[in-house]
């Protein structure tokens, strides 16, 4: 492990790899601006880019990109109260009344640091675990691992705001998806309807372009709003930034606390990175001397958020690559990265390939650190990137998802697949759909299939009566039946007299 | 307040029709094991998109959406009637169409240029500033297709 510890650390400092990190940093800034475009949405684009390129290349640059894409979504949230990402909306909450104070420097220097330092920290805690996730990985056989990608999936449903049904029939969708083409074990193709083209699957870049790239381009097009609509010249400046990044060294005992939490939400699969930060958020406001000034400006309200923001990424890494299950949302689309690189996360990958899992770990802290450098001085530059018209975007980017979808296999029926998976993503997307159920059901259906085969034939019908499969059906009944459970409680605890009414 | 048929029903509706057959067709498979998932998840699918059409229909559907609705957009306009917005997708994606297509007569290195000017002339930005970005749009495209080595189709009319 220790040789390998070192191997992945310096096979990173080669100039290739170097220039790839820095691209990543770079585009993931740029895009962690821009509210409509998220980490999945740069990683989705860079796929068809990936194939073929040396995964030690290839999978720094995008754990780089989406570092830093995280980084840098609390800028908008703290300037213009426009979370970059879903995971940044926390940050919004005493970010924004900061900069209505005139504290916009000091919240977006505090939330520089806490990200850079919650991503580092949770790199050196993934490090520590590394030995200890190895022996754990070689418990889950056959039935454990089809009871662990059902709970994944349904966890990822269960991500879904207020429509846990609209994400199992996303799931549903991506596993009858993934289930199309040549079945390996029989040799029998389904719903193929005698296309030659589509007996390998339907291509993972098209769906991927398809389902998510496009739609939300439209999405941005029908939009056709600027993305800043405040003026953001008053942040960047560079005292009142580094008095932010000393109110982190101020709040270390919060920074940890923040980075734990985000880190343990992190490696549980799929609770999203939503839950890291209103954990994190909620236990700051718990703690704080002050709790009333939450949501009025308080910098503990901003240091809690991004250091949990960051952290989650090296729990989700670790899970990502040990168990083959994403760890987070944004996880399921790097799991789809590795998969276009020819690397197969699960129990073989760390044993296998441990020196690219440690490189993988080590791109993420530099790009937290560096990206965090970066930010720190180009703030007020970078802030420019918010004033793009949406046009601008739609007439660069559109053209490249069909080059992209081309691109892969060299075919313009992947671009019609694009084209047909795109309807059916704008039904879902105006629907409230989502699409990461459906992209993770997509890329584990064929590995739920034989993980299920390959444990009846091993264990019986009764294959999944085995400790660790038993919990974890346990905790997708429960997950499931949640809702359920918590009105029945609610029911049996309500007053009589109401009950009557 | 009972909810009615609209668009989300039609999706629901069609989405049931899809795993109907798509269920009905994997029985003709021989082997269970080729069978039996397909035959499963399509069941599951139909009976998930049949209770969604029922909270559809029965308008418990509704007071989520807009309960989720009022969480996403509180310093948004009134949302715009899906309809609409569907037809707005549709010229939308009719652009995106008309890309495919005139990358298939001209290919990508032509097609796209073109795109990126009529495009941005047609949503009113100046003669200047559509050049520019066409420019450097093509420019981009003809450099990574250089740099990267990638293989753009060349049009049925340049012998694709």
């Amino acid at each position: 492990m220790t040789q390998s510890f070192f191997n992945g650390l310096f096979s990173l400092f080669h100039l290739n790899i170097l220039l790839g990190i820095a691209a990543g940093i770079l585009l993931g800034l740029v895009v962690g601006l821009l509210p409509a475009i998220g980490p999945s949405m740069i990683i989705v684009l860079s796929l068809p880019f990936i194939f073929g390129v040396d995964p030690i290349l290839a999978l720094p640059m995008l754990t780089s990109m989406m570092a830093m894409n995280y980084t840098a979504g609390a800028a908008t949230a703290i300037i213009m109260g426009i979370p970059g990402s879903t995971a940044a909306v926390a940050t919004t909450l005493d970010g924004f009344p900061m900069t209505q104070k005139g504290l916009g420097g000091r919240a977006l220097g505090a939330a520089f640091a806490a990200s850079a330092l919650g991503g580092v920290g949770s790199v050196v805690f993934a490090i520590l675990m590394m030995p200890v996730v190895h022996p754990i990985v070689l418990a889950f056989k056959s039935a454990e691992m089809f009871s662990l990608l059902l709970l994944a999936i349904c966890f990822m449903a269960t991500v879904s705001k207020g429509a846990m049904t609209k994400g199992l029939i996303s799931g549903c969708i991506g596993i009858l998806l993934g289930f199309v083409g040549f079945h390996k074990t029989t040799g029998a193709d389904r719903w193929t309807f005698g296309s030659i083209y589509v007996y390998d699957g339907i291509s993972i870049v098209s769906v991927m372009l398809g389902l998510f790239a496009l739609t939300i381009l439209l999405d941005m097009r029908l939009s056709g709003k600027p993305l800043a609509k405040i003026d953001t010249a008053q942040a960047g400046d560079l005292r009142e930034l580094w008095e932010g990044v000393k109110e982190v060294f101020r709040h270390l005992g919060l920074w940890f606390r923040s980075t734990v939490i985000g880190y343990i939400v992190g490696v549980i699969p799929g609770i999203g990175a939503e839950t890291a930060i209103w954990v994190a958020y909620g236990q700051a406001k718990m703690t704080s001397k002050d709790p009333s000034s939450f949501g009025t400006g308080n910098i503990e309200g901003v240091i809690a958020p991004e250091s949990a923001d960051n952290a989650k990424e090296g729990g989700a890494l670790l899970t990502t690559m040990a168990f083959g299950v994403p760890g987070s949302v944004g996880m399921a689309y790097m799991l789809v990265a590795f998969m276009v690189v020819g690397l197969q996360p699960g129990p073989k990958l760390i044993a296998e390939h441990a020196d690219v899992c440690f490189a993988i770990l080590h791109s993420l802290a530099i790009a937290n650190i560096v990206g965090a450098a970066v930010c720190f001085f180009a703030a007020p530059l970078l802030l420019k990137v918010t004033r793009v018209p949406p046009i601008y975007l739609f007439v660069t980017i559109m053209p490249l998802t069909l080059i992209g979808a081309y691109n892969e296999g060299a075919s313009l029926s992947d671009i019609v697949i694009m084209l047909m998976i795109t309807v059916l993503g704008i039904f879902m997307h105006k629907n409230r759909y989502p699409f990461a159920t459906a992209v993770l059901g997509y890329v584990l259906a064929p590995f739920l299939e034989l993980y299920f085969w390959r444990a009846l034939s091993l264990g019986g019908p009764l294959f999944f009566l085995t400790p660790i499969s038993i919990v974890l059906i346990l905790c997708t009944i429960l997950m499931l039946g949640n809702n359920f459970f918590i009105s029945s409680f609610k029911r049996l605890l309500a007053p009589k007299g109401r009950k009557a009414a | 307040m009972k909810g009615k048929l609209n668009v989300h029903c039609g999706f629901l509706i069609t989405l049931m029709a899809i795993m109907l057959f798509l269920g009905i067709y994997a029985l003709s498979y021989e082997a269970i094991e080729t069978k039996l998932m397909p035959i499963a998840v399509c069941g599951i699918g139909f009976l998930l998109a049949a209770h969604e059409l029922r909270k559809e229909l029965t308008g418990q559907e509704k007071k989520v959406s807009d309960e989720v609705v009022d969480d996403v957009q509180t310093n948004e306009d009134e949302p715009t009637p899906i309809v609409s917005e569907l037809r707005s997708y549709v010229a939308g994606f009719a652009w995106v169409i008309g890309l495919f297509l005139s990358a298939y007569l001209v290919g990508f290195l032509i097609s796209t240029p073109i795109f990126v000017f009529v495009y941005m002339m047609t949503h009113g930005r100046t003669f200047l500033a559509s050049c520019i970005t066409t420019v450097v749009m093509g420019g981009a495209i003809y450099g990574a297709s250089i740099a990267l080595q990638m293989y753009l189709f060349p049009g049925i009319l340049f012998g694709g």
